[in-house]
């Protein structure tokens, strides 16, 4: 009797640390979005808001407190329009890969995966030329192509794995009943694995919406920025930073995220477990 | 590679789809690494390269044997030694601790599980800013607690000062990641036999004997392999050191991101993300090779 307290005390205690640990930073999001700015600057710090305040959330709206609806719309704008296009590709890729007779699937297949691995930084350089060279430079056009480019590897990867593990007789049955390889692909492959392909969506949504490294290489005027270029500008060069206005801000952006995420949760843990989101 | 379908249809237009469906693959192989590489390759054994109104000169190896003799490069590579040590291993460490943990638990997991993963699923630019406004030099609760705690004497400055500026961001990044260590783990553990630990516990084995000879065994691999994807992401990590610390601390990436885009100097910045690739690929191979059954 006495061991099985013990334990239990143990995983409790567990329990606190990790939790507090993991949620600590949260809780400090939202406080200190609804905390009047006098409480931002107390020492010791307040760990409860004395009073409660919505301004930060009005003021985020007000264009000349932060330019928040603009960076929130070209992120959001640019991360749709990536994660739309490179999945809608990448369902033509990965379906070839896996199902269609064509010579080299095999180089292929492991250049998809080194694609995918090393990008990034490594590859800044000969991008910016193209983004020059194009004519580009300092337009959301630059980063629209970009993140598409850079997301694809990922959608092929993960659909061709989810294309794979689905049973390949129907597929068959169909195409001897006289359907074409389009058909088969739009009427049957599309509609079976559709979650699979909605979470595909969501993972190369998050990484354009997280992107900052090309952003900060290819935007120049503040009307073209994306959030983590307008938070880091801000930061950096904003005459009156407020804290309270940053929190309200992040925690305006994890909202739609994490709601999405629960709301999907169990389709995206597969592909989370295989390294969906790059980090 | 999964067997192609047999056809009994057109062989040659199913054919023919399927080099027009590969089409998406070949365009982000040009784009990402057959255009990419061999560019960069060329800028690094060039002097003065895209300066307009300078003739580029071929110097060979000569940025390579100057990087190795660049002091600042040898402390950035340092300092990127030991960032993907400290962030891979703790994250490892943190997710087994909260893994082994979750998995005795049986109420209330769902839950508890989507709770574990925010800082992994939340937004890179949400969670880099309220850090940052943790660790505060003056009004951040990180140094109060660290004082009350007799952890530190005084206050720090965990934003100008380079060496906390850089514990900051391994705190940072160990706690972002390790939900994936924790969700990969996890999975490993809920696929170890159950009678194991009850025979185990039969024969008298203990808590730590059953650990070591039957928990460890079996996860291991997925550990492994963990630690390897941890590498190399941490090695190529630009947007969580630059957002956190402004350049302050400067690992590889940062110094090449430096050199190549705001010293102008691209042959140099060429040289070192090269340089970087190469190390990469030591991780990419082995993951490729011993990893990586598609």
């Amino acid at each position: 009797m006495v061991k099985v307290t013990r334990e239990f005390i143990g995983l409790i205690i567990g329990l606190i640390v990790v939790s507090v640990y993991t949620l600590l930073p949260f809780y400090e999001m939202i406080i200190s979005s609804i905390m009047p700015g006098v409480y931002q600057f107390r020492y010791p710090p307040p760990l409860f808001p004395g009073e409660i305040t919505f301004e930060y959330y009005v003021d985020l709206f007000n264009p000349r407190e932060f330019p928040f609806v603009r960076l929130f719309t070209n992120s959001l704008l640019l991360a749709s329009f990536a994660a739309t296009v490179s999945t809608a590709l990448g369902i033509f890729g990965a379906y070839s890969l896996i199902r269609l007779p064509i010579r080299g699937k095999n180089i292929i297949s492991k250049l998809i995966v080194v694609c995918y691995l090393m990008g990034g930084i490594l590859i800044a350089l000969p991008l910016y030329q193209i983004i020059l060279t194009l004519g580009l430079y300092d337009t959301l056009q630059s980063l629209m192509l970009t993140y598409t480019m850079t997301t694809m590897p990922l959608t092929i990867f993960f659909l061709a794995n989810f294309f794979r593990s689905m049973p390949i007789e129907i597929e068959e049955a169909s195409l001897i009943d006289g359907c074409s390889i389009p058909s088969v692909l739009f009427k049957i492959v599309i509609p079976i694995t559709l979650p699979s392909i909605v979470s595909v969506f969501y993972f190369a949504f998050v990484t354009a919406f997280n992107e900052y490294l090309y952003a900060l290489l290819f935007l120049n005027s503040a009307e073209n920025y994306t959030l983590p270029i307008g938070f880091f500008m801000l930061y950096q060069y904003g005459e009156e930073f407020s804290w309270g206005l940053v929190n309200a801000a992040a925690t305006l952006t994890s909202i739609p995220i994490i709601l999405v995420f629960s709301y999907l949760e169990k389709y995206l843990i597969k592909g989370m477990t295989m390294g969906a989101i790059k980090g | 590679m999964a067997e192609s379908m047999s056809f009994s249809g057109n062989y040659k237009t199913t054919k023919l789809y399927g080099y027009l469906f590969i089409i998406p693959c070949i365009l982000s192989i040009l784009f990402l690494i057959a255009y990419p590489y061999p560019f960069t390759i060329y800028l690094s054994l060039f002097s003065n390269m895209l300066r307009p109104g300078i003739i580029p000169r071929f110097v060979g190896l000569n940025n390579y044997i100057k990087l190795i003799y660049d002091s600042e490069f040898q402390k950035a590579l340092f300092s990127s030694f030991i960032y993907v040590l400290t962030t891979s291993i703790g994250a490892l460490i943190v997710g087994l601790f909260t893994a082994l943990l979750f998995n005795r638990i049986t109420i209330g997991k769902r839950i508890l599980r989507g709770l574990i993963l925010l800082p992994y699923v939340t937004p890179l630019v949400s969670t880099a800013y309220v850090w940052k406004y943790i660790f505060h030099p003056v009004t951040g609760i990180m140094n109060y607690l660290l004082v009350q705690l007799n952890i530190i004497e005084a206050p720090v400055n965990w934003v100008m000062d380079p060496r906390y500026a850089f514990t900051m961001v391994i705190i940072y990044d160990i706690w972002r990641y390790f939900p994936f260590s924790y969700l990969m783990i996890l999975a490993a553990l809920q696929s170890i036999d159950k009678t194991l630990y009850e025979a185990a516990e039969v024969d008298g084995a203990g808590l730590f004997q059953r650990f070591i000879h039957i928990t460890i065994p079996g996860i291991w691999w997925i550990m492994a392999t963990v630690f390897l994807i941890r590498c190399l992401w941490n090695l190529n990590k630009f947007d969580d050191i630059y957002l956190l610390t402004s350049g302050v601390v400067q690992t590889v990436p940062v110094y090449a991101y430096r050199t190549a885009f705001r010293a102008y100097e691209y042959s140099m910045g060429a040289s070192i993300l090269l340089f970087m690739a190469a190390l990469s690929f030591i991780f990419l191979f082995i993951y490729l090779k011993k990893v990586l059954k598609w």
